[in-house]
């Protein structure tokens, strides 16, 4: 089942500046997507479209059914679709951790008792229990996100969207938040859209769309994105390291499979030193 | 000018109950000519470290110094003459040791992206004749290769992040310092925003500045990057030397909860069924290494 | 360091006064600045001093943080007490001292210097418990609580409480930021220390701007993400923290009011120095 699905949409903050010219996109119910670009190229306005914050200008755009075009129903789309933001200070409303997470359901009427369970589970999911009581301004940027995934929980949406939520992140936060959120989507089956630019974290994606200049230009697997060298220049993106240690290779002469991932690309090397018997 | 410094210490929150050490004995030397490359993880010390260097924080204990500057604690009661030359000293240290921190860009201030870049030439150099200012402004915008006509009279507000970040940098070079530093450069660019950041960087060194400081979490970048390499834990310098030396040791690296580059991976796993790749760790040479391997090898069975 | 001001930093620990309700607090700590300006006689100090050091004991919270919000305005304090012990007139009083530079010192005076400086410091001190022990978002539900029936006048207090936990919340970011920006600021020659006063405002301006661009930034990132998370005024809205009257909270009304009879009887009987 489509989760998502927008045609030709059309967007502009003005009217001299399209940001989205004619996108077209399907998200499919539990799939995990990343969608990459170059900074400006609509990432952010797309993932702003499909949480409901705004409303496009044309086209088509339904989210779990509900006609995101009406602006009526822009509420109901944000109850089924989380975003967490890049700048893990600014999306915090509450000095302590716990009265931050449970800003969401209080917001949206949950009864007393239900907005408790909530709240256990999101700390437990997200692992962010043991500093349910801290000053959020105590927290590593990790944490802090974390606390972000946690209070997006409480709101139990269907879809999570990471709009460049790793950014400002150190390699230790951006492990951090993307192990629970792989864990969201295996185990709780949550649909994940993320914005990144880290290559790394595309990898173990199940899909890669490329947005280039206010529109989609391919959709695909890592490995088909990656291994587009015409679309990786064109659109400004470079693949994963161990990638481009396999394509050095190939130029070189040693043909080696491309591969997304160092222990993959490590098997791959000690077959080629291995004497053919 | 080399920096030198010997048992640096430093304290946060002094007299309170969240004292930490910051620094905790940081003895480091770093020659002129360098690209040197800083790694640990959060809260290692890095960043109160290079804050040292150009004086933002004041030694509290131990041995620094940057060139011909003595930043060292001293207990000698100083006059107020001798006060006053620290502070002119204080300033040519802050000229020569340029310093870029992280999201250089949420510190654009002025109307036009001209005033913002000419604002350390202004306060360095404060006898210059307005000619002088803007030939040595428009350099630094052009240097960091941004076109001087088309963008001196635009609000740096107005620009695109990328343009932000370089009209920052410009800002810093723009008073010729011989060290620049900078925190995590590449934080929040998308990949081609990064390469060019780091083409911009090696051109630098190459013409204008001549010792670069670089703090990173990215250790891809920094095997591929840094002529040397110093890794900061709890407060202290525990390693120092090029990627080469460095990421050799694999197990030590994640020991200082960092990652270690592909290449360094690749390299030692190979190395422990018996295949030696020589090389440093910059992409190109390892597969040029692994290459030759693959060739010797071949000749050899011949 | 700008971080080491104490002013809305909640201090994290399970004590009595922890759990107290926040409304009773509030309540309780008005009481209690009633009393130390209300005190005419070092008697009704003990009693009042006590007041705050068995609330200091019980809530957990260590001395040398509260000490810290008394750094802060220990100057405040020390020129309350200069300008009193000076300028203090009162008919019929001793002189004590009136020599050279320091005047017209008497015995009022200095007793008047004295009780402004400690009512001052039982101030700060009274107000940080209450602070240091209460969340900022349960200190602004109790004053939202508190407040409510003004809502039936119209007057927005859910917003209002809203806007001040948000308040709470971006200090110590703003505080960081202001630090990072000087910083930076610095690293490019700006010159803070030197100069008149207009120009010393003037070298402000690189660290004002852009710190006022930030935090509207932030505004409306933050916007952004009460939307996204489906806020929408204060319209059917729940609360999980049920704000509720508890033991501890008779405890500490019966305890205040002891002291506020005890501080009373002491003005009657035990004569006014003051």
């Amino acid at each position: 089942m489509n989760v998502i699905e927008i045609k030709d949409l059309q967007f502009s903050y003005d009217e001299h500046q399209p940001v989205l010219k004619g996108l077209s996109l399907t998200v499919k119910e539990g799939e995990f997507l990343a969608v990459i670009g170059r900074n400006a190229s609509g990432k952010s306005t797309l993932a702003r479209l499909i949480n409901g914050l705004i409303s496009p200008l044309s086209g088509e755009i339904t989210v779990l059914n509900i006609d995101a075009r009406k602006k009526e129903n822009l509420y109901e789309i944000r109850k089924n679709v989380g975003i967490v933001f890049q700048n893990p200070d600014n999306q915090m409303v509450a000095s302590i951790v716990e009265d931050d997470v449970v800003f969401g359901p209080e917001n949206l009427g949950i009864p007393r008792e239900e907005i408790g369970e909530r709240l256990e589970f999101s700390l437990k999911e997200t692992g962010t229990a043991e500093f349910r009581e801290s000053m959020a301004s105590k927290l590593s940027g990790g944490q802090k996100q974390r606390v972000a995934i946690a209070g997006i929980l409480a709101i139990k949406p269907k879809i999570l969207i990471l709009d460049e939520s790793t950014s400002m992140l150190d390699p230790r936060g951006r492990e951090e938040v993307m192990s629970v959120v792989k864990k969201l989507n295996r185990k709780e089956k949550m649909t994940v859209i993320t914005i990144t630019h880290y290559m790394d974290e595309v990898v173990d994606c199940d899909r890669v769309a490329v947005l280039n200049d206010g529109v989609i230009v391919k959709t695909g697997t890592p490995k088909e994105i990656f291994s587009d060298e015409k679309l990786l220049e064109a659109t400004g993106m470079e693949p994963p390291v161990s990638m481009k240690i396999s394509l050095a290779l190939n130029k070189l002469g040693v043909n080696t499979p491309l591969t997304l991932d160092k222990q993959t690309l490590l098997n791959e090397l000690l077959k080629l030193t291995k004497k053919p018997e | 000018m080399d920096i030198f410094c010997k048992d640096l210490y430093y304290q946060y929150n002094k007299n309170t109950e969240f004292v930490s050490y910051a620094l905790n004995g940081v003895s480091l030397t770093i020659k002129e000519g360098e690209f040197f490359g800083i790694i640990g993880h959060t809260g290692s010390g890095k960043s109160t470290f290079i804050q040292h260097l150009n004086g933002l924080i004041p030694v509290e204990q131990g041995i620094l110094t940057v060139g011909d500057y003595d930043l060292s604690k001293t207990d000698v009661k100083k006059s107020k003459k001798e006060k006053k030359q620290l502070k002119d000293n204080l300033k040519n240290l802050r000229r020569s040791v340029g310093m870029v921190f992280q999201y250089p860009e949420y510190q654009l201030f002025a109307e036009t992206v001209f005033d913002d870049v000419s604002f350390g030439i202004k306060n360095f150099m404060p006898n210059l004749s307005p000619e002088e200012v803007r030939i040595l402004t428009k350099n630094a915008i052009e240097t960091v290769g941004l076109d001087y006509e088309k963008i001196k009279d635009k609000s740096p507000f107005e620009l695109s992040g990328g343009q932000k970040r370089r009209v920052a940098i410009a800002g810093v070079i723009a008073s010729r310092p011989s060290i620049l530093i900078l925190d995590e450069p590449c934080a929040g660019l998308d990949p081609t925003g990064k390469t060019a950041l780091w083409n911009l960087l090696h051109s630098l060194h190459e013409r204008v500045i001549k010792t670069i400081i670089v703090v990173s979490h990215d250790m891809n970048d920094v095997a591929s990057n840094c002529t040397s390499v110093a890794v900061f834990n709890r407060g202290k310098v525990i390693k120092t030397g090029t990627p080469k030396e460095l990421f050799s040791d694999s197990a030590f690296i994640s020991d200082c909860g960092l990652e270690v580059p592909v290449t360094a991976y690749l390299t030692e796993n190979l190395k422990n069924v018996g295949i030696k790749i020589d090389s440093d760790y910059t992409i190109n040479r390892f597969a040029e290494s692994f290459a030759n391997y693959l060739k010797n090898t071949e000749k050899a069975d011949l | 360091m700008l971080k080491d001001v104490v002013f809305g930093q909640y201090y994290p620990a399970k004590s009595p006064v922890h759990r107290m309700d926040p409304r009773s607090k509030i309540v309780l700590l008005i009481l209690y600045i009633v009393m130390i300006f209300i005190v005419k006689n070092f008697w009704g100090f003990l009693l009042t001093g006590g007041l705050l050091l068995a609330t200091v004991f019980l809530s957990k919270v260590p001395l040398k943080s509260m000490l810290r919000s008394v750094k802060a305005i220990i100057f405040i304090i020390l020129f309350t007490f200069i300008i009193n012990i000076f300028f203090h007139k009162e008919d019929g009083a001793k002189i004590l001292w009136d020599v050279w530079l320091i005047r017209n010192v008497t015995d009022k005076s200095l007793y008047y210097a004295i009780f402004m400086a400690l009512r001052l410091l039982l101030l700060v001190l009274g107000s940080s418990i209450l602070t240091l022990t209460t969340t900022p978002v349960s200190l602004t539900d109790g004053i939202e609580s508190l407040l409510k029936p003004l809502s039936y006048i119209k007057f927005p207090v859910h917003e209002l409480a809203l806007i001040m936990s948000i308040a709470l919340r971006f200090i110590p970011t703003l505080m960081e930021e202001t630090e990072r920006i000087i910083a930076a600021q610095k690293a490019r020659g700006a010159d803070f220390e030197s100069g008149n006063l207009f120009k010393r405002a003037k070298a402000l301006l690189p660290v004002l701007i852009p710190l006022i661009t930030s935090a509207f930034r932030r505004a409306e990132e933050l916007g952004d993400a009460m939307d996204a998370r489906c806020y929408n005024g204060s319209k059917n809205r729940t609360k999980y923290k049920k704000l509720k009257f508890s033991l501890v909270d008779l405890f500490g009304t019966v305890l205040s009011l002891t002291v506020l009879a005890g501080v009373i009887l002491c003005n009657l009987y035990l004569g006014a120095t003051i």
